[in-house]
Formats: structure tokens, C-alpha cells, sequence
């Protein structure tokens, strides 16, 4: 099974997608912030896995303790009826380098 | 009970006042946790107690996120979006409930022991920024064990009459919860005068002194103190004669402060009727209110660092902007001087703090920074050409200038500003007018080449009388050495100001020689044509220029210029002040 096949998504699919931390000061406390307030808003179990070590993307506990420096390479895990738009909205505040410029 | 001896401390005044009074030592969460066993029927009571406390910590969050967003912004309030989802998070109070469940303990050695186990996780940690995190989780799950153990609601509850803060040092949270009304002042071990605290004090007008190194331990609670936060002192269990002179020298102020609203519409105009302009510095939008209060004629220096501290990352364009168009409005019509960048590698919030410089007074810093960012001294710039559209006299100032070529170089990427604003169709000021802060020696030396690429000067005089003597002034060995009056100092403001003069460029001085009473008439003397102070010292400079003639000024510069020796030009001086205005001699003191 693709993992990238989204038209195959389902509540027992489970999507990937890797990203990378661009902006300057790493998911600090307000990125992390906007990660779960986005995370939350969709229904589907969402986890960041990074070197085998994986976070609920809903958990700021557990985000703030995920080595997203600057630069990092993170893994989005999205499972359940929403997962494609989930990872949608969570890699765009990625590439918006959660809005810091 | 006999007296006990006074201790006197020195730290750095960074909010004005004084004040006497009792001490209250602010505790900085360290309280010793509790630690019990629990039978398995106290697991649902002891949750019980958790989910209280959590509702109450929402509550005090959501009520600090308000107070912080009305003094800061809302930009320096989202970092308690964090906190409040702190709260809110289900993994982490499962993770709790679990280990009350299996291991049997209390909730708050429980919870402390979990929250404890995040921070660590944090702290071992390479990367410096990701590191500081911890603090933002001890914080906010300390505020929720506060709350847990009682003493949460009101650490000032109780007091009968406010009291003297002392702490080690005061999380923006706590900053923003502190009641006004039942605190005198503050005092602090850490801080500077640019860190969080001190701006809040300042917007709070909280008499503070901070960088009290040591002084907590040596205090309890009851001890009866002194703080006066302009000068940055602490004296503890005074002696009458001690309590007298602080009284008598805050009625002084009081009184002159009460004679200067006075004429606090009038201009600063000297006997022989020319005319100064005096402006203020400001660290924030909201300084202006104080500007507007004591009556000065615009900004004359707008640090915008603030910007840079209260946000976790460099501020956006939109950020600098709001800060700046709030201010440019709100002084209409007067004009504002917004200095760019001027923090050093070290004091960046982040990042490129990585490598510590060994002379970082000597470093990577101001200017030299900005030019080197240029994405990020871009949006500086831009934000500050949008915000020239709603004030025709908003200025731009250079920092730390030492070669040409920044100038230059810093007047390209304007240029480049202007085209990408013209381009997408924005309004701006395109005649807007650009300086230079001369601080570094070389720069004043040079101003005849950098006047005909600038409007105004505009002399730092902390700096440049630390790199003209390379005395740092914190060094207590060589602070004596300190010397404003140096005639290697005057020559270069004399040589700064002839030099602009003959390229029709004017010039002021922003540093604290221009708010030290006895020094404004030598400045004036020399040629200086606009002096920039804080906003407290306006109405004294004010009083000064007011008192005296721009031909005793001259005469004072001509002859200090001849003497050797900068005891003698500062014994001159005060010669001249205590003729004139002896009252605010004294006041200088």
C-alpha cells in the first residue's frame, strides 16, 4: 500500500509526509503552539516522528519535547477520516515558517 | 530592639522612584513540594484537586494574556497560547493520572516529578533556543502546582499595606500578574535595563532596581528597605539619618516635578530666547503616553530592540511596522527617530548567539548585524518607510557607524526598500530623512565625509566616552576612568558638530550627558542643537535650558576646550549650574 496515496485514505490509513524546520529558532514554544491549535481542529490521530522518537502533534508537552531545531527533518504521521486535509494544513504552517518569516 | 547595620546595595535603576517600606521576598516556585502516600481510594479526590487547580491556572492565564496583550501587544502575549495549552493537554495529565494511579503518591509530587522530567528532557538539549524552552515549562506547570498546593490565587494576599518585591528574578507571567496596588517597588538580581521586567516596570511605573546580585539571600522578609530606582540603590535597615535624606531627596524631585508641569507646554527656550529642541527616547508604543505627559517635542530616539526581546524570533515586518506607525501617529506633528537594530550577537533572542563573542562590545553587532542580515534589516526598513506615510518627519537612524561604507551600503538597501514599496504600490515618505548615531570615534572623525550623506547626527555619549577611553564602566576597577568631560570627548562633539555645520547637517545628543543637568549648557556651548532624554528627565533639561543663556553656554565650551583636564571642564560646570539653578545641582546629585 502507498502510503502517499491519498484517495485510499480511510479511518485505518495511515499518511506520510517529511518536512523540514525552516524557520530560524526551531518549534519553540509559539510554533508549537500553532502546531497543536492546527493539529486539534481535525479528528484523525497525528504524530511527529523524529529519529524513531514520535510526539502527539495535539500534545504541546510532547511537541516542546521533539528536537525541532532549525533545519531538523520531521516526519508527519496522520491516521484516521481527515488525514490528508490534516497533513495539508500542518505541512503548510511548516513552509510558512509558522508565520516568523 | 536595637538597629540593625544598614547594607547599602548598588545595582541598575531601570525604573524611576523612591520608595520605603517592608520587604517581601517573592518566592521563585522552590517551595518544597509535599510528598505522601496515597490508599487507592484517594486517586479520583486527588485528580479532583488537579482538575481545580487547572481551571483555576486557565483562568489567571487568560487574565495575564489580557493585562500583557494591553501593555505589549498581542504579539508578546501569544506565548501564553502555550501555556494555556499546557493546561489543556490531554497526553501530558494522562500521563499524570497514570503515575498517581500505580505509584501511590500525592498529585503535586506526582505532577512536580512528571513536569520535572519534560524541562530535564529539554535541558539536555543541544541547541541553545530549544534548550530555553524548559523555561517556558517550568513556568506555567509551576503556576499550576502553585495553585495546587494553595498559593496560587494571591501571593500578595495578606499584606496589609504593599510591600518591597524582592526576587531572584520574575518570569513576564508573574511580571504581568503583579497587583499594582499592593507593590512599592521592586527588586531584582537579574535583569538589565532592556529585559522583560524592566520594560514592564517602566509601564507599570514601578520604582525597580535590578541586577542586585546576591541580595536575596541576605534579606528576609519584614526587612525594613530603601529603593530608589533612579539610582539604582537598596538600603537595608536605613539609618534615620539615611530615611531622611531619601525622603528629602523624593520630596525634591516631587517638588521640582510639580514647578516643571508648570511649563510643561512651554517651549525649551533658552534667556537670550533660542530655541532647543528637546525630544525623548522610548523603548516601546507605549512610552509615548509619558513623552505626550512631560511635554517633549518628539522622539528623538526610538530603540526598537524591544521588538527583538519580547519576540521569541527576529519580529516581521507587520510587527515592526504596527510598533512604529502607532508611534508616528501618535506624535503628530512632532518628529520620531527610529534607531535600527542596535543589540549585539549576544543579546540576539536566538541562534546566532551560538558562538560567544570574547569583546562583543567590539563585535558582531548594530549596523555590522543589520548589513549582514540584510532579509531581516529589510524588513526593518520597509516597516519603517510604511510607517513614514502617516508622519512626514518619521526619521531613520543608523547605529554604530564606524566606516563610510555602512552608511552606504545601509543606504542601498533603502533605496532597494523603496523600489520593492514603489513597485507593489505603498505609500511612503520618499524624502524621508536619514542619520547617523556617532558613537564610535572613528565616526566622528570622519563626519565631514559622512555629513553630505546624512540630515543629522545624532552623538551617543554612553558609548562614545567608553570607546574613546576604552573604559567599559561596569568594570569597577576602571569605572574612575569614566570621564564624559575628557577634552579628547569634547573635541570629537565639537568636531562632529563643526562638521555637520558645514554641510548644513544638524546635530544631538541622545546619550545620558544630555539628561545630566550640569552638562546640558557644555552641550548646548558646543553647538549641539537637539538633545534626546528620557521621558522623566525632560522637564529638569527643560528647567536647565530655560535658566540660562546660550551666551553663558558658549563662554562655558570655549573655555573648557582650553582646558587639559576633565575635572576642571566638570568642576566648571556644575560652577555654572549652581550659579544659575541650585536646586537642580542638587537634584543631579
Amino acid at each position: 500500500m502507498s502510503p502517499d496515496n491519498e484517495a485510499m485514505a480511510d479511518a485505518s490509513t495511515t499518511l506520510e509526509r517529511e518536512v523540514t524546520v525552516e524557520n530560524q529558532f526551531g518549534i519553540h514554544a509559539r510554533p508549537a503552539a500553532l502546531l497543536v491549535k492546527t493539529a486539534s481542529r481535525f479528528a484523525c490521530e497525528i504524530l511527529l516522528e523524529k529519529n524513531g522518537v514520535q510526539v502527539n502533534a495535539k500534545s504541546i508537552m510532547g511537541l516542546l519535547t521533539l528536537e525541532g531545531h532549525h533545519g531538523a527533518k520531521l516526519r508527519i504521521l496522520a491516521t484516521g477520516v481527515d488525514a490528508s486535509e490534516a497533513i495539508a494544513a500542518i505541512v503548510d504552517l511548516f513552509e510558512r515558517k509558522f508565520h516568523e518569516g | 530592639m536595637g538597629q540593625a547595620q544598614e547594607l547599602e546595595f548598588k545595582g541598575i535603576g531601570v525604573s524611576p522612584g523612591v520608595v520605603s517600606g517592608r520587604v517581601r521576598l517573592l518566592l521563585s516556585g522552590d517551595d518544597p513540594v509535599p510528598d505522601y502516600a496515597l490508599r487507592p481510594g484517594d486517586v479520583p479526590r486527588e485528580m479532583m484537586r488537579l482538575e481545580t487547580a487547572l481551571i483555576e491556572t486557565r483562568q489567571q492565564l487568560a487574565e495575564i494574556q489580557r493585562r500583557v496583550s494591553q501593555a505589549l501587544g498581542g504579539e508578546s502575549a501569544s506565548i501564553f497560547e502555550a501555556h494555556l495549552q499546557v493546561v489543556d493537554d490531554r497526553d501530558f495529565l494522562m500521563e499524570v493520572y497514570r503515575e498517581v494511579r500505580d505509584k501511590l503518591r500525592n498529585i503535586e509530587k506526582v505532577f512536580f516529578d512528571v513536569a520535572e522530567r519534560y524541562a530535564q528532557t529539554l535541558l539536555q538539549m543541544e541547541d541553545d533556543y530549544l534548550r530555553e524552552r524548559a523555561t517556558d515549562i517550568r513556568d506555567v506547570t509551576r503556576r499550576i502546582l502553585r495553585n495546587l498546593m494553595g498559593g496560587g490565587r494571591d501571593w500578595l494576599a495578606g499584606l496589609e499595606e504593599p510591600q518591597i518585591i524582592v526576587a531572584h528574578d520574575i518570569p513576564p507571567s508573574e511580571m504581568a500578574a503583579l497587583d499594582r496596588g499592593k507593590i512599592l517597588g521592586l527588586a531584582m538580581e537579574l535583569g538589565s535595563v532592556t529585559s522583560h521586567a524592566a520594560i514592564m516596570a517602566r509601564a507599570m511605573e514601578l520604582p525597580t532596581v535590578v541586577g542586585l546580585r546576591d541580595v536575596y539571600e541576605k534579606l528576609a522578609d519584614g526587612d525594613h528597605v530603601v529603593l530608589d530606582g533612579v539610582r539604582g540603590m537598596l538600603v537595608v535597615n536605613p539609618t534615620p539619618a539615611t530615611e531622611r535624606e531619601y525622603t528629602r531627596i523624593a520630596r525634591g524631585r516631587m517638588e521640582i516635578q510639580k514647578r516643571l508641569d508648570t511649563f510643561k507646554d512651554e517651549p525649551a527656550v533658552t534667556l537670550d530666547g533660542v530655541e532647543i529642541d528637546l525630544a525623548a527616547n522610548i523603548e516601546m508604543p507605549a512610552d509615548v503616553t509619558a513623552v505626550l505627559a512631560r511635554g517633549a517635542r518628539g522622539i528623538g530616539l526610538f530603540r526598537s530592540e524591544y521588538l527583538y526581546l519580547a519576540n521569541a524570533g527576529d519580529p516581521t515586518e507587520d510587527q515592526h511596522y504596527a510598533a512604529y506607525a502607532q508611534v508616528a501617529k501618535a506624535m503628530l506633528p512632532d518628529p520620531v527617530i527610529i534607531r535600527t537594530l542596535d543589540l549585539g550577537g549576544d543579546k540576539m533572542p536566538a541562534g546566532d548567539r551560538r558562538t560567544e563573542e570574547a569583546n562583543p562590545f567590539m563585535g558582531w553587532r548594530a549596523i555590522r548585524l543589520s548589513l549582514a542580515r540584510q532579509e531581516m534589516f529589510k524588513a526593518q526598513l520597509r516597516a519603517i518607510l510604511r510607517a513614514s506615510a502617516h508622519n512626514p518627519k518619521l526619521r531613520i537612524m543608523y547605529p554604530m557607524i564606524s566606516h563610510l561604507a555602512e552608511v552606504e551600503q545601509a543606504d542601498a538597501l533603502l533605496r532597494e526598500c523603496m523600489d520593492e514599496l514603489a513597485a507593489a504600490g505603498v505609500d511612503f515618505n520618499r524624502d524621508i530623512e536619514t542619520g547617523v548615531m556617532i558613537e564610535v570615534p572613528s565616526a566622528a572623525l570622519i563626519a565631514d565625509w559622512i555629513a553630505p550623506k546624512v540630515r543629522f547626527f545624532s552623538i551617543g555619549t554612553n558609548d562614545l566616552v567608553q570607546y574613546t577611553l576604552a573604559v567599559d564602566r561596569v568594570n569597577e576597577r576602571v569605572a574612575h576612568l569614566y570621564e564624559p568631560t575628557h577634552p579628547a570627548v569634547l573635541h570629537l562633539i565639537a568636531h562632529t558638530v563643526e562638521a555637520g555645520n558645514r554641510h548644513g547637517v544638524w546635530t544631538g545628543v541622545c546619550g545620558e550627558m544630555a539628561a545630566t543637568p550640569y552638562f546640558v549648557p557644555l552641550l548646548l556651548g558646543l553647538g549641539v542643537v537637539s538633545l534626546s532624554v528620557s521621558p522623566l528627565a525632560v522637564p529638569v533639561v527643560k528647567d536647565v535650558i530655560r535658566r540660562i543663556e546660550m551666551s553663558d553656554a558658549q563662554a562655558l565650551a570655549a573655555e573648557a576646550r582650553k582646558r587639559a583636564n576633565g575635572a576642571e571642564v566638570l568642576a566648571l560646570c556644575r560652577q555654572l549650574l549652581r550659579r544659575r539653578a541650585p536646586d537642580l545641582l542638587e537634584l543631579a546629585e
